[in-house]
């Protein structure tokens, strides 16, 4: 027997449901009697995650750009706060808030490196920051600009880090035309890691700079080790800043290393800078300037002679 | 009567007249009563929905065709379909052989089966059946007399066919 013919006459003893067929003549949808997906639900759950995520991390770079803003404009005055660069800083940090009209000498900029330094002479409008400072607002979106510019730059070398900022500076068209905003140093850009950050403003015919160093992209920018070359009494140990970044402007550039006893009787500060004029409240006898560097050491309880020691070790 | 009666028409004697059609292929490759309905229901509502111009009666058979096998595809790769054992179904014949044949070809694997059943009982020429199936017709060879073979073993001689 021809197998074709066979299973020709077995399948066509096979019929399908009548009433399915009039039903779907008539239009009708039958309840299936086997329920089943169209199509493989991992795959809608691996799609609503995607969705998900693709949502979540569009809302939450919304979130830092606002944060960012945020703290361009006034969060980094905290944050500069809290650099703990030395404990002249600490000291000074009463006038934060404090009117520009009450600095009047020139040592007090450093005290406004903490704060945003802003004559109000010259520009009337001001806006207040999140933590209090009044800033010019033309001062602040052209910092902002700045700011943006120099953080797409990640973690500048040394040797150009000055020179990525004269950049920043050079392509701002609107540049503060004033000379009264004396320092931009507290605002610090939120972001960028160690070394990774740096901003800049115009002030006139000087460049206000600020930027996040590292320790040793400090050392780098000092040209010398002060840490390694100095040579302290026995019985002093060296404290580098227990932060692992430095703010840094020109105009401050100022590094307070603290050398003390265990049972803290004996103590020194060791003050390092480069452009900073803070060196030269120092009497003559505390202090020294190596290649350009001023280091200025100060202590209540060691003797002139142990300082005097101290200095001539650096000078060697 | 307007073109879009016509159509409608046209449809409804297609479906009466390729619905054992799409039901046997549906039941081949499900090989469960069930699940051949739910094919059958997926195929003819995509085909009254379609809005596609056919060419001719033999260019609806072959769509038919082709979307019965994706409706079966798709229900075979879906989670739900792999969890599920399908209930054996008795189909009564008219003579015991018929039933025995049944058997035997369900027994066959799908692709096997599919083709068989194309090749013997659509009378559709190997290249048809490439087509149709979306394969290479040495493939289409091969499972054809993969499954001429198996299916001979199967039988173990009870029935002296001429494949």
């Amino acid at each position: 027997m021809n197998f074709k013919d066979a299973y020709k006459s077995m399948t066509d003893e096979i019929h399908g449901d009548r009433a399915l067929l009039h039903s779907i003549l008539n239009g009708e949808v039958k309840k299936k009697k086997h329920f089943s997906f169209s199509f493989k639900p991992v795959y809608t759950v691996a799609l609503a995650a995607m969705f998900a995520v693709t949502i979540t991390s569009l809302y939450f770079k919304t979130g830092i750009e606002e944060h960012s803003s945020v703290s361009e404009r006034g969060a980094g005055v905290t944050d500069t706060a809290q650099t703990n660069l030395s404990a002249e800083k600490e000291d000074t940090k009463d006038d934060i808030s404090a009117p520009h009209s009450e600095h009047t000498t020139p040592k007090d900029t450093y005290s406004h490196s903490a704060t945003a330094d802003i004559s109000s002479s010259d520009v009337p409008q001001l806006k207040t920051s999140t933590t209090g400072e009044a800033l010019p607002l033309d001062a602040m979106d052209d910092f902002s600009q700045h700011v943006s510019e120099d953080n797409a730059d990640s973690a500048p070398e040394q040797s150009d880090w000055h020179s990525k900022n004269s950049r920043a500076i050079a392509q701002s068209d609107t540049a503060v035309a004033d000379e009264s905003i004396t320092d931009m140093a507290g605002i610090a850009p939120a972001s960028g890691g160690v070394g990774g950050g740096s901003s800049a403003a115009y002030s006139g015919d000087s460049i206000e700079q600020s930027a996040y160093m590292t320790i040793d992209e400090y050392w780098s920018y000092l040209g010398i080790n002060v840490a390694d070359s100095v040579s302290i009494p026995q019985d002093l140990s060296l404290t580098l800043p227990d932060i692992s970044q430095v703010q840094l402007s020109e105009s401050d550039d100022a590094l307070t290393m603290t050398a003390a006893s265990p049972d803290g009787n004996r103590s020194a500060k060791i003050t390092v800078a480069k452009t900073s004029d803070l060196v030269s409240r120092f009497p003559d006898e505390t202090h020294v300037k190596i290649n350009g560097i001023n280091i200025a050491i100060s202590s209540h309880n060691l003797t002139q002679t142990e300082i005097s020691d101290m200095l001539s070790s650096l000078a060697k | 009567m307007s073109k879009t009666e016509c159509a409608d028409v046209f449809k409804r004697e297609m479906t009466e007249k390729y619905f054992d059609m799409v039901y046997r292929l549906a039941l081949t490759r499900t090989k469960d009563k069930d699940m051949a309905d739910d094919v059958c229901q997926d195929v003819f509502l995509r085909y009254i929905k379609a809005d596609k111009d056919f060419d001719s009666e033999q260019h609806v058979k072959a769509w038919l065709i082709r979307v019965t096998i994706n409706c079966t595809k798709s229900m075979f790769t879906s989670s739900w379909f792999k969890k599920t054992i399908p209930l054996s179904d008795e189909l009564t014949f008219s003579a015991p052989e018929y039933s025995d044949l049944y058997e035997q070809v369900n027994k066959l694997p799908q692709k096997y089966s599919t083709v068989i059943h194309l090749h013997y009982y659509e009378d559709m020429p190997i290249t048809e059946i490439a087509t149709v199936l979306g394969m290479k017709e040495s493939t289409v060879k091969s499972h054809l007399f993969r499954g001429r073979q198996e299916l001979k073993n199967l039988l173990g001689g009870r029935y002296d066919y001429e494949f």
